[in-house]
């Protein structure tokens, strides 16, 4: 067996090179034999190429002293996976060449099957955002073309995005439906230039019933890319394919991103997702306890919601946390067993900074007083604190637009969006302001 | 035979594997049996962050988790990204399948635009690959280690854990612990001498020891003050 043969040259070379050297050059090459041919399996280019430097001498002299009983006469290296080599021949990956541009390649949806509609907990904070996407996944193309959600990092737009390909591919299990990220696009498309196969890049894309896009926001400043983005995204609206996309902000707030492909990014529907509210944080940790069949405790639910305020991938982080430890120590989750295991994390949330903290830290910067933050007054001794202290809380803490308006005396979100804006503008053009917003920033986070 | 050269010692003694056996786990028990069972498949979780000050044994940990991959027959693969710095963010690029990848020292790419994408791309390639991924960094992922928010919210994707300095009292154990894995005796004198006149943490005590180890079998003596004095007379204290 090749596996005998090469676990022998491992072993070999464990007592030649350090535990790191092994563990990044030498463990990770998969064997396969093929003939008189053993062949190694580097993960990537980088690693084929330094092993052919530093190793492959060595490693052909200790198979062919080791397998002298076999029928091995040659080792070669190439860039592969068994798993990739398990699969069918047209998608077959051994090669030394780098991988082939995505023209050539099948429709793969890449798609993940957990995300769903089902496994979606729904709240007031992305309730019109899943209602939107449940009516494109019933009738794509038509509803809204295209749909682009939006909001901040893991709050579940890219959750969404899988949930309407899966379902259409439920209704239709023949459709073409392409999932990948903007930054996939992009390194697609240098490929497609440098092997002449743009024309191939292009059939691809356009080809396709659903195209799926992730975080737009990686667009900004490729003018080539938006460049063949823009022309794909035209061929399939006028197609009636239908067009996903996510991004990190409002699309018209993108710096570096063409006017024309902002004006057709709102052609069909532009839909937010806020940060969960409390009530639905503790509905996505109970249901992510539930999809491993965890029966947790309202409490423990209810506590890591209230502390992790505004990232769903932290609130799965602390969850499966607080299950593994749970597993390996053999004891029931409680409460207590819940803050035990995520101690670390809490004292760390608690030195984050507070809406108040930085409210008490400006007024007291520009000896004014807290409750002028909070007033109606207009005067611009107040109201630039006041516009930096919203603009800081925007920058250093979790909170959403509305929840800071609120905690600066009921103003609308709108308010708020201004300041931030003003501020940031103001930074550019007035050093004092810098200054000031710098200073305070660095009183905040020591 | 030669007389004047100190006998020199085989160069596997001068690399202690680091595996789970060398590992002293002091309080971090429960986690060390986490990490174990990540690696060899008994538990799933798509990824882990862990984080914490030098000297708390991270490298050891990842090297040992993708040895214990290796061992089941997983194909692992530990990422010094620290060494990988000159080559560029490519070196970590289109990796193809694994089981396992364990990436250390990641705060060496904070705030590098370039890294910090390939980082971005890499947890989302290999999530959506289904590879365990495991993290080290000296700070932790919710201080706004990076820069890219992305790249923030992915980093927490999965449990985050802290590993502990070693606490004071546990010092003296672990000292006996890691001479023992050497086959090397330490005794209480000997100890004493060393945790009042060095570096108390973990990793300075086991580079000491390695340096000791390697002296006591070129000379083929006992660790004695009289001996730890002399070899130690070049390391700072």
């Amino acid at each position: 067996m090749t596996s005998l043969l090469w676990n022998s040259c491992v072993h070999q070379l464990e007592s030649e090179l350090s535990e790191q050297l092994l563990n990044t050059w030498i463990r990770p090459l998969q064997p396969q034999e093929q003939g008189q041919v053993l062949t190694l399996l580097a993960p990537n280019r980088f690693v084929l190429d330094w092993v052919n430097d530093h190793y492959l001498e060595r490693i052909s002299q200790l198979v062919e002293s080791i397998g002298k009983d076999s029928d091995i006469t040659k080792v070669i290296i190439s860039v592969g996976s068994r798993n990739a080599v398990a699969a069918p021949p047209s998608i077959q990956k051994i090669s030394t060449q780098p991988p082939a541009a995505p023209s050539s390649k099948a429709y793969t949806h890449n798609l993940n099957q957990d995300f769903t509609f089902d496994s979606f907990v729904e709240g007031k904070s992305n309730e019109l955002a899943k209602a939107a996407s449940v009516q494109v996944a019933n009738h794509p193309g038509q509803a809204y073309n295209p749909l682009l959600l939006y909001g901040g990092v893991g709050l579940g737009k890219t959750h969404l995005m899988h949930a309407i390909g899966n379902q259409i591919l439920a209704l239709n299990p023949l459709a073409k439906v392409v999932y990948l990220h903007s930054e996939r696009f992009v390194q697609d498309m240098v490929k497609a230039l440098q092997h002449n196969s743009i024309d191939e890049f292009k059939r691809h894309y356009r080809s396709v019933d659903v195209l799926l896009i992730d975080d737009i926001q990686f667009f900004a400043g490729k003018e080539r890319s938006q460049e063949e983005f823009f022309h794909t995204f035209n061929a399939l609206l006028e197609g009636q394919q239908q067009i996903i996309m996510t991004c990190d902000r409002y699309p018209k707030e993108l710096e570096g991103l063409e006017e024309r492909l902002k004006s057709r990014f709102g052609w069909g529907l532009t839909q937010a997702i806020e940060p969960p509210e409390l009530e639905t944080r503790v509905a996505i940790i109970q249901s992510k306890a539930e999809a491993v069949k965890v029966d947790l405790p309202h409490d423990v639910a209810f506590f890591i919601a209230k502390r992790l305020r505004s990232n769903i991938r932290e609130l799965e982080g602390a969850l499966r946390r607080v299950l593994a430890n749970s597993q390996f120590t053999g004891e029931t989750i409680t409460l207590e067993f819940a803050k035990e295991a995520l101690h670390d994390l809490i004292t760390l949330q608690e030195k984050l900074v507070t809406i108040e903290n930085i409210q008490k830290t400006v007024a007291e910067y520009y000896k004014i007083r807290i409750s002028d933050l909070n007033s109606v007054r207009r005067t611009r001794s107040i109201t630039r604190p006041r516009q930096i202290a919203m603009s800081l809380a925007k920058q250093v803490t979790n909170h959403s637009l509305p929840e800071i308006g609120e905690a600066f005396g009921g103003r609308d979100h709108t308010t708020v969006l201004h300041a931030c804006r003003k501020i940031k503008e103001l930074r550019q053009s007035d050093f004092k302001i810098n200054d000031d917003y710098v200073n305070l920033l660095r009183i905040l986070s020591t | 035979m030669n007389s004047g050269n100190p006998q020199r010692a085989l160069n596997l003694q001068l690399t202690q594997a680091n595996t789970f056996d060398t590992y002293y786990s002091g309080s971090d028990a429960t986690l060390i049996s986490v990490l174990k069972n990540v690696a060899s498949g008994v538990l799933e979780e798509p990824q882990i962050f862990l984080w914490g000050v030098a000297g708390t044994g991270k490298t050891h940990v990842l090297q040992a988790m993708c040895r214990v991959a290796s061992e089941v027959g997983k194909c692992a693969m530990y990422i010094p990204i620290k060494d990988l710095l000159v080559q560029g963010p490519a070196s970590i690029g289109e990796l193809q399948d694994l089981d396992l990848v364990c990436i250390d020292d990641v705060q060496v790419v904070a705030k590098n635009a370039e890294w910090e994408k390939a980082l971005f791309n890499f947890i989302n390639h290999h999530r959506s690959q289904k590879t365990t991924i495991v993290i080290s960094s000296l700070y932790a992922p919710a201080e706004s280690l990076f820069e890219l928010p992305d790249l923030n919210s992915r980093a927490v994707w999965g449990p985050v854990y802290k590993l502990m300095p070693l606490a004071e009292e546990l010092l003296d154990d672990a000292l006996s612990f890691h001479a023992q894995v050497r086959g090397l005796e330490l005794n209480d004198e000997v100890k004493s001498y060393l945790l009042t006149r060095y570096q108390r943490d973990v990793s300075t005590m086991v580079g000491i020891i390695d340096v000791l180890d390697k002296a006591s079998l070129q000379e083929q003596r006992k660790v004695t003050i009289p001996f730890l004095k002399k070899t130690l007379a070049t390391l700072p204290s």
